[in-house]
């Protein structure tokens, strides 16, 4: 037998540290649990159909998944030579320059904050369609949505996180509703068989198919959290891609699914005309045809607690994001506050400001809270995320060739051709903005939603270039995230002369 | 038990200031304070020159010579007993070790703290009387807001303040406690102490830096 050295003892400090580490399916629980498959299903779908009126939504959410796939291949990479939950300004700070970097993270801001707002419009639909008829009430869905902004602003406040158990059962419980739902619809097509159509690659070469894309990278929102937890992943380099891939296949399969299992449910031709005129209760009415009048009632109270749970995702990644952005000193330092809660204080406070304003404004002017606030808001902010994906891939990229990190297929290969996809998809979306919003083309709307990135970008660079002959410091340390505290203070000299040392035994 | 401040050490510095002299409770979150506390048990360690940071923010023992203190002697052989397993294996990472030592440091400082006679253990009831719970108190008001005091009326006056002192205050920013500890301090002297702290020698400066943070990060993932 071979001698070799004694079995090394483990460290009692590693088992530790260890054993509070997250393994790819908690990571993966945890991001999906802001995803809300309900949601999506029963409100960005449907209402996807009938204002683009395109069939080919199944084959954008998997033509979204493989591009993301290329994309996470460097986004994993990085996420463990940067450390920053802040991430995507992180990236594109470090890896084209700060300017940038304080334009990604302005863009972030906008566009996660659109994402939580647009949520009250569903939630208020949801609500109102549940409880209105159970209570008795007739409550418009700006009161519901009024209760639901009171309470995240609260939990938001009081930094209740959902328990991450409670949060993984409701996430289990609603994909297997949907699963359910689709069965019932691929069990009785409406056309009496099954047609693949709607996969077909030439259902993405329709004229406005970019509206596609921009709905599908909405449904995929969210994955990218999973570099927060790089730091409590029990091996970074495994867990976290395995973590991502877990999440995009998840989220591509179930949602490309759902979308044909509709379109089999009401038959292609008709799909566009029943969600156009069912709007949200689409699946439910489909539901209730199939397995009977219970299932709607399951369905709305899953639709609910689905957006519920969204909303509080949401707001508190935003709170997270503005507090990451005032440790960084990019905004003012009163951000990085926190109450004795250790909730992000101000981050949460103009959230839910912002929430308010939203709800007031729709409320007031009579607008249609499913398509105009749930569903312009997630779209438009899903472009924004599009936006930051693309940007962030030329990041990776630039990183690698400054600093020879990685190797070429994660640094170099991978994220050009996600980059390639991403412009493709990027140009396409842009141009069929207005197909995306289901307004004329030429109408204002598609011209000033997306110029309000524009216009973001344009302060945020300007913002930049004035941090930095304001303050050199702050400036030098954009990007860095935990580090920027280190690399604000590391580096002093050592003054052994100036400094008394007490005996204080 | 004479109240001489300098018996304390900075953690227990650091848990009298965060916790309401009367009621008891906490100024700040759990968790927070908990890396404030681990951060100070190694600042305490830096302090008596026993351990140093490394450029890459690792913990280096500066030598195998314990320090007298109870507590400071079992922090310090936990790091030794680390440091002397094979090098792929260590934990030598200052992050690694604040997140380690945070789950006990809370504990271990009330312990000391109440061995030394600065507080004690109240047992009351809550709920009408149907639920029992004990929490720590100081056994006497000024031991709690001492320190702060002595600090904040060198600041206002601008006078020198020794390394100690400084790295408390360091600790107890970053923890949350700038309104405990700054009472009204003026924003003359407020930018005394920002000069201080950059004044801080390099090892302390740099434990400073990572205690906040590892608390900001912990702010920003859910797990706090």
């Amino acid at each position: 037998m071979s001698s070799t050295a004694p079995p090394v003892a483990p460290s009692p400090v590693r088992a530790r540290l260890d054993s509070n580490r997250l393994g790819p399916l908690a990571i993966a629980s945890f991001v999906l649990s802001a995803a809300a498959p309900v949601t999506v299903v029963a409100g960005v779908i449907p209402t996807g159909f009938a204002t683009t009126g395109i069939l080919g939504l199944s084959a954008a959410f998997l033509t979204v998944g493989v591009v993301l796939a290329f994309f996470s291949v460097g986004f994993s990479a990085m996420s463990r030579r940067i450390s920053n939950a802040g991430a995507f300004y992180a990236y594109i700070a470090q890896g084209l320059g700060r300017p940038p970097g304080v334009a990604a993270a302005l863009v972030a801001a906008l566009a996660y904050n659109l994402l939580q707002v647009g949520l009250y419009g569903v939630f208020g639909t949801a609500a109102s369609a549940l409880l209105n008829p159970l209570l008795g009430v007739d409550v418009a869905w700006w009161g519901w949505a009024l209760l639901a902004w009171v309470v995240v602003a609260a939990l938001g406040f009081c930094r209740v996180d959902f328990n991450a158990h409670l949060l993984a059962v409701l996430m289990g419980l609603e994909i297997l509703l949907v699963l359910i739902l689709d069965a019932a619809n691929l069990l009785n097509p409406a056309d009496g068989a099954l047609t693949y159509t709607a996969f077909a690659p030439s259902a993405l070469f329709v004229p406005g198919a970019g509206a596609l894309f921009v709905i599908a990278i909405t449904g995929f929102v969210g994955f990218e959290n999973s570099a927060i937890y790089s730091e409590e992943a029990r091996d970074p380099a495994r867990t976290i891609p395995r973590a991502i891939f877990l999440c995009l296949i998840v989220i591509a399969v179930l949602y490309s699914l759902s979308a044909w299992a509709m379109t089999m449910g009401t038959g292609p031709g008709q799909i566009v005309t029943v969600t156009a005129r069912d709007g949200g209760e689409t699946v439910f009415n489909l539901a209730g045809t199939n397995l009977g009048p219970a299932w709607p009632t399951i369905g709305h109270m899953l639709l609910v607690t689905s957006v519920f749970a969204a909303l509080v995702a949401y707001h508190n990644a935003v709170g997270r994001y503005v507090f990451s952005l005032g440790r960084e000193r990019v905004l003012p330092a009163l951000f990085a506050t926190t109450t004795r809660s250790g909730a992000p204080r101000w981050g949460s406070i103009v959230q839910s400001a912002i929430g308010l304003v939203a709800i007031a404004v729709y409320a007031i002017r009579d607008l249609d809270p499913m398509v105009q606030l749930f569903y312009w808001g997630g779209t438009t902010g899903g472009y924004g995320v599009l936006l930051l994906l693309t940007v962030t891939s030329a990041a990776f990229i630039r990183y690698h060739l400054r600093h020879r990190s990685g190797t070429t297929w994660n640094g170099l290969v991978a994220p050009a051709i996600a980059l390639a996809a991403l412009l493709v998809v990027t140009v396409t979306a842009t141009l069929n903005f207005a197909t995306l919003l289901g307004v004329p083309e030429g109408s204002p709307l598609a011209t000033v939603l997306p110029a309000l990135y524009l216009i973001t970008t344009a302060i945020g660079l300007v913002w930049a270039f004035t941090l930095r002959t304001a303050n050199p410091v702050i400036y030098n340390t954009i990007g860095l995230g935990a580090n920027s505290v280190t690399g604000r203070t590391g580096g002093i000299e050592d003054t052994t002369g100036a400094h008394e040392l007490r005996d204080h035994r | 038990m004479t109240g001489d401040r300098a018996r304390l050490y900075l953690a227990d510095n650091l848990w009298l200031i965060a916790h309401h002299e009367y009621s008891g409770k906490s100024h700040v979150s759990d968790r927070a304070l908990a890396f404030g506390l681990a951060g100070s048990l190694l600042g305490e360690l830096v302090l008596h020159n026993k351990l140093t940071l490394s450029p890459r923010a690792d913990l280096v023992l500066t030598t195998t010579e314990p320090p007298t203190e109870g507590l400071a002697r079992k922090v310090h052989s936990l790091i030794a007993a680390e440091q002397a397993r094979p090098r792929g294996v260590q934990v030598t990472q200052t992050r690694d070790w604040l997140v380690y030592l945070s789950e006990f440091a809370a504990g271990w400082t009330v312990r000391r703290l109440v061995h030394a006679g600065y507080v004690e253990k109240v047992h009351g009831r809550r709920a009408l009387g149907l639920v029992r719970t004990t929490h720590h108190q100081v056994t006497d008001v000024n031991h709690a807001i001492l320190p702060a005091v002595g600090i904040a009326s060198r600041l206002t006056r601008r006078q020198p303040i020794p390394a100690f002192d400084v790295a408390f205050a360091g600790f107890a920013l970053v923890t949350g406690l700038e309104k405990q500890l700054l009472l009204d301090v003026d924003t003359g002297g407020r930018t005394y102490l920002r000069r201080l702290l950059g004044g801080l020698p390099k090892s302390l400066g740099s434990l400073v830096a990572e205690t906040e943070s590892a608390i900001g990060d912990a702010v920003l993932s859910h797990r706090l």
